[in-house]
């Protein structure tokens, strides 16, 4: 996708050319080249504008959750099943579960720090999400360097054990 | 305050085409006797059919916080929603210094919820108002949501897009923000007995039938770009690097003068109508999206209904009495477009308080074009001071002087 039709994705909320500008900004931050984003640019680019305050980062937490039902930004892991923006979730899983996954590694205040700072990254603002959704948050911490990465994988594996993919 | 979940079935009744699934009331009665006589209105049209879903929309003169109790009380299997008005109308036309109620009746499913703290924490507020909402009910293919909530927490467009991202994407959003007869003190929403400013109300419908969503503004744009310069949450301090308030009265004077408005003569009481008569439209692709001032701040800066963020480049715009009378209309036959074959039941129906403005009198033209597009269905609204409307897989949601017509389907007899 080129860097206009990316903005004119942002364009509803920021208008045409805060959008423009907005996206720059990230491609310049981000240090990408050229006029061509692929996925993982996009959502990278949305994934920092999403932490930006008010309406702008509102838009990009808003722009990456539609994102995430399209744009295959990495093969699922064997034994997850990657649903598409099922409407219909299996089961649920609780951000006190995945606070607790980190907890034992890290302080409680700082699991509830990294667990928020993912949910929000990804539009999650309940106390419950889908097992599909869990498991992209747990995807993103997994790239982490250090213990925290080290975790998110071990808690994502767990996750595939107890939500086993159908068929 | 915590959230607090009122889910209510509607038992399926066996319905004939005669019977009544919608109605509306109004009344200028003060509180306890609104109540009385919206009940009893509403329940003369409906019979013994308890409706699944009831709005309820009041003026200063019926306190939110008194009403919507007491009709939630006498329509105990119910959700019943509501907010704070600067105008309230039903398909009969406009009324003021009045409350009215639409009730729906039909095969739904209604959650709802109210989350506070919204100008302080908006995702806060947002996950309170959705805890413990399901996001699907089992042979309910479709999903709308309603969303009240007060603008005068900043953060109209902010909090539209945090609810459409928790929701999801399969859901239409269609809702209002809740006002106070110009006089930008206090805002409220309410459901059940809960009613608080500083709030947000999100409600979950499930239907076995699409409902339908149209929305129209009627403006124009007139002035050269303008670019926000220094502006934090809804507050924008400068324009072009001068003081607000300087550039919108330098853009707006020849077209004010025109009407015969003196921008250099406008008062502390009289600049929040001048404001919303000339309002900022942000380009979006082809069109428009227009943004609200609502009133001057310190220093000459200008307060709007959303979020303003530095960078943004609009122009002022402007609207004529026709092109917002056909643009309510517009609205209306887009919403019914949407039921598909299902003809109209009734509507709920979110209108700027600008649009009264600019139309005075004919207002009610405006109202009544409504309601001829939409087979004149039972229908009830209130003039807010933003509108939301999502389809399902659109962007932006939240709109300033616009006409949000949400149409719920007759269903088959």
């Amino acid at each position: 996708m080129s860097v206009a039709a990316f903005a004119a994705e942002l364009a509803p909320v920021l208008g045409n050319e805060q959008a423009l500008a907005m996206v720059h900004a990230s491609v310049l931050h981000l240090g990408h080249r050229g006029d061509i984003l692929f996925a993982d640019q996009q959502r990278a680019i949305l994934g920092w504008l999403g932490e930006k305050p008010g309406v702008v980062g509102a838009a990009a937490r808003h722009l990456l959750r539609k994102f995430d039902g399209s744009l295959p930004s990495r093969s699922p892991p064997p034994g997850v099943a990657k649903v598409q923006g099922s409407k219909h979730p299996r089961s649920v899983v609780t951000r006190t579960e995945l606070t607790a996954a980190f907890e034992r590694s890290v302080s409680t205040e700082k699991a509830r720090e990294i667990i928020d700072k993912a949910c929000r990254a990804h539009g999650v603002v309940e106390e419950t999400m889908s097992v599909e959704m869990a498991t992209s948050v747990l995807e993103d911490l997994a790239i982490t360097p250090g213990i925290i990465g080290v975790v998110a994988r071990f808690a994502k594996a767990r996750l595939a054990l107890r939500f086993p993919a159908d068929g | 305050m915590h959230a607090q979940l009122q889910s209510v079935g509607c038992t399926l009744v066996r319905m004939t085409n005669m019977q009544r699934q919608g109605a509306s009331a109004v009344t200028a009665a003060k509180c306890p006797q609104a109540a009385v006589e919206l009940a009893e209105e509403l329940q003369k049209q409906l019979g013994s059919v308890a409706p699944a879903l009831m709005f309820v929309f009041a003026s200063t003169s019926q306190p939110l916080s008194e009403l919507l109790p007491l009709m939630a009380a006498k329509f105990p299997n119910t959700a019943v929603l509501g907010a704070s008005t600067a105008g309230e109308f039903t398909e009969r036309g406009d009324t003021k210094a009045a409350a009215c109620a639409l009730a729906i009746v039909g095969d739904y499913r209604v959650t709802v919820g109210i989350g506070t703290q919204l100008g302080q924490d908006p995702e806060r507020a947002v996950g309170r108002a959705l805890e413990g909402q399901p996001s699907h009910v089992h042979g309910y293919e479709y999903r709308t949501a309603i969303l009240l909530l007060d603008p005068l927490a900043g953060n109209g467009e902010e909090t539209t897009l945090i609810a459409a991202t928790a929701l999801g994407d399969d859901v239409l959003l269609a809702g209002g923000a809740a006002g106070d007869y110009l006089a930008m003190k206090e805002t409220w929403v309410g459901c059940g007995p809960q009613v608080a400013n500083d709030a947000v109300v999100i409600a979950q419908i499930f239907s076995k039938q699409r409902l339908g969503i149209g929305i129209s503004h009627g403006h124009r744009a007139f002035s050269d770009p303008v670019k926000v310069t220094d502006a934090e949450g809804g507050i924008v301090r400068t324009l072009d690097g001068r003081p607000a308030w300087d550039v919108w009265r330098e853009k707006t004077r020849e077209h004010a003068a025109a009407k015969g408005l003196h921008v250099d003569e406008l008062t502390a009481e009289t600049i929040p109508a001048f404001l919303l008569q000339y309002e900022a439209g942000l380009s979006v692709g082809d069109d428009i999206k227009i943004r609200a001032p609502l009133q001057l701040v310190e220093n000459g800066g200008i307060s709007f209904a959303c979020g303003m963020p530095t960078g943004s480049v609009f122009r002022i715009t402007e609207s004529e009495p026709d092109r917002q009378i056909e643009s309510a209309r517009l609205a209306a036959r887009a919403a019914r477009r949407q039921l598909g074959t299902a003809e109209p039941a009734s509507a709920v129906v979110f209108d700027c308080i600008c649009r009264n403005l600019i139309l005075g009198e004919r207002f009610n033209d405006a109202v009544h074009a409504i309601s001829e597009e939409l087979a004149n269905a039972p229908i009830a609204g209130f003039e807010t001071y933003g509108e939301i409307a999502l389809n399902v897989g659109e962007m932006s949601g939240f709109h300033n002087t616009t006409s949000v017509v949400l149409a719920f389907p007759r269903s088959p007899g």
